[in-house]
């Protein structure tokens, strides 16, 4: 109600605000002077997009272009990966007709770049250990290390493997890569072979001798170039592991080699 | 007997329904002319005629709905110019002419808002439009003081206080109007009162 008087003198000051005569003619001329005739492009093109649908589906699109690339991002790596591993048993395949014949050293030449936790089984009569020979199958023939040519304090276990398994894998511990030989006879034996060089789990590295003309490996020592393992191969195919309680030089393991395969043959 | 005779007299009868006919043909035609109005059907000379009786009938109500806006009357007279314009433009069709009424209303709204916007980003022009106003306003009405002190208030107070104070729009028809909810025309209108009184008892010393 108080406002009623507000309403009257609001509207009586308004009143005052008018088109003249003139400013009524000069606008209707005006109007008349403009084209208003709507172009049939214009009509068509002028209902717009309202922001709130263009948001939304501008947004839903750039997500599925994020997923498709990402999808597609890896895919290629999928395919990558697939690439190396073909790449890699092909390699692996190869090396395995390398040594096919008889030569370990091989394994560890080639196999360098070789695919990692892969197993291959071996079979005796395949491979290089013969059946029926000394020694074989779960044969476990311990001696004094001094008995295999050498003073030392250590015992000397021969190990022929005539079936084991194969597998190139990375020790996680260390990260290096290493070949282990799983007998699968029975004897659940197992053989550790650095490939790659570096520190094993004893620490040192692997190194190839030729011990009166037989391919041997040594490996498995705490300190730079001794060993307390050795693999080494005879005559007739057998393949033995020697163990040592304590770490030798290069020269010393010559002489156990000597004297393990006087001792197996 | 003469009535009864009348009753069964057929050519009596055909003209009599023909006038009824007529009639229902007359109001109908009445109801089409003031109802539905439809400029995508018209062609220019019929535009210009819209246009004139648009400023004839709505001209004083637009212009004062800009000027509450703009505070300048050649501002505002631009802005009844383009509301026009915009309406013949636009082609639209109306089921009466309170629809057009309101419709127009819209557009000399946003129309108005526009020029406060460019008249804001060029504040030199509207200083001198300001002063040529102040100038040209007649000074003899005894109510001027009432449309400055609504100059002072924001733009969403002052909308509305027109609207309802000097087209006697409800606040249901100022939301359709505006655009906006009943509420806030309300709120607006409720707020920019108690802004306007303010204003008046203070620098005019006016009660309300």
């Amino acid at each position: 109600m108080e406002f009623d008087k507000l309403r009257g003198d609001y509207k009586e000051a308004m009143e005052s605000i008018d088109l003249s005569k003139d400013s009524r003619e000069r606008i209707l001329s005006n109007i008349r002077l403009e084209d208003l005739s709507v172009p049939a492009e214009k009509q068509a093109t002028r209902k717009r997009i309202p922001l709130f649908v263009i948001l939304p589906v501008a947004g839903a699109a750039f997500a599925a272009l994020a997923v498709f690339g990402f999808m597609l991002g890896l895919a290629a790596h999928s395919a990558g990966t697939k690439n190396q591993a073909e790449l890699a048993l092909k390699t692996h395949n190869q090396h395995i007709e390398q040594i096919s014949g008889d030569k370990i050293d091989s394994y560890i030449e080639n196999d360098k770049d070789g695919p990692a936790d892969e197993t291959q089984t071996y079979k005796v009569d395949q491979n290089f250990i013969s059946s029926g020979t000394k020694g074989i199958i779960g044969g476990d023939k311990s001696m004094p290390a001094s008995a295999a040519g050498e003073s030392i304090l250590g015992t000397l276990s021969f190990l022929p493997f005539a079936e084991y398994t194969e597998t190139v894998e990375t020790d996680d511990r260390y990260g290096i890569d290493v070949r282990r030989y799983n007998e699968t006879g029975g004897s659940e034996d197992t053989v550790t072979v650095i490939v790659s060089g570096g520190i094993n789990d004893i620490g040192g590295s692997a190194e190839e001798i030729k011990v009166d003309g037989k391919d041997a490996i040594l490996y498995g020592s705490k300190d730079k170039d001794e060993y307390n393992k050795a693999i080494f191969i005879t005559d007739d195919n057998m393949f033995f592991v020697i163990e040592s309680g304590k770490a030798y030089g290069k020269a010393v393991w010559e002489n156990i080699v000597k004297g393990a395969a006087v001792e197996a043959s | 007997m003469n009535t009864l005779a009348r009753t069964f007299d057929l050519p009596y009868i055909f003209l009599k329904m023909m006038a009824m006919f007529s009639s229902v043909s007359d109001v109908s035609r009445e109801e089409s002319s003031s109802g539905k109005i439809d400029y995508s059907t018209f062609d220019r000379e019929q535009m210009n005629e819209r246009a004139e009786y648009l400023l004839n009938n709505y001209g004083n109500a637009i212009l004062r709905l800009a000027f509450s806006y703009v505070h300048n009357k050649e501002d505002a007279e631009e802005i009844v110019q383009d509301s026009i314009l915009q309406i013949l433009r636009a082609r639209p069709s109306f089921e009466n002419g309170k629809h057009e009424l309101s419709y127009l209303m819209t557009i000399t709204s946003n129309i108005s808002k526009n020029r406060i916007k460019y008249n804001t980003r060029h504040q030199t022009v509207e200083l001198n439009e300001e002063i040529a106003t102040k100038d040209t306003t007649d000074k003899s009405d005894d109510h001027s003081f009432i449309l400055e002190a609504c100059e002072k208030l924001p733009v969403k107070y002052k909308e509305v206080i027109h609207l309802f104070y000097c087209e006697d729009y409800s606040t249901a028809e100022i939301s359709k109007i505006l655009g906006m909810k009943e509420t806030t025309v309300r709120s607006n209108l409720s707020r920019g009162r108690d802004k306007l009184k303010t204003i008046l008892k203070e620098e005019y010393g006016y009660g309300i």
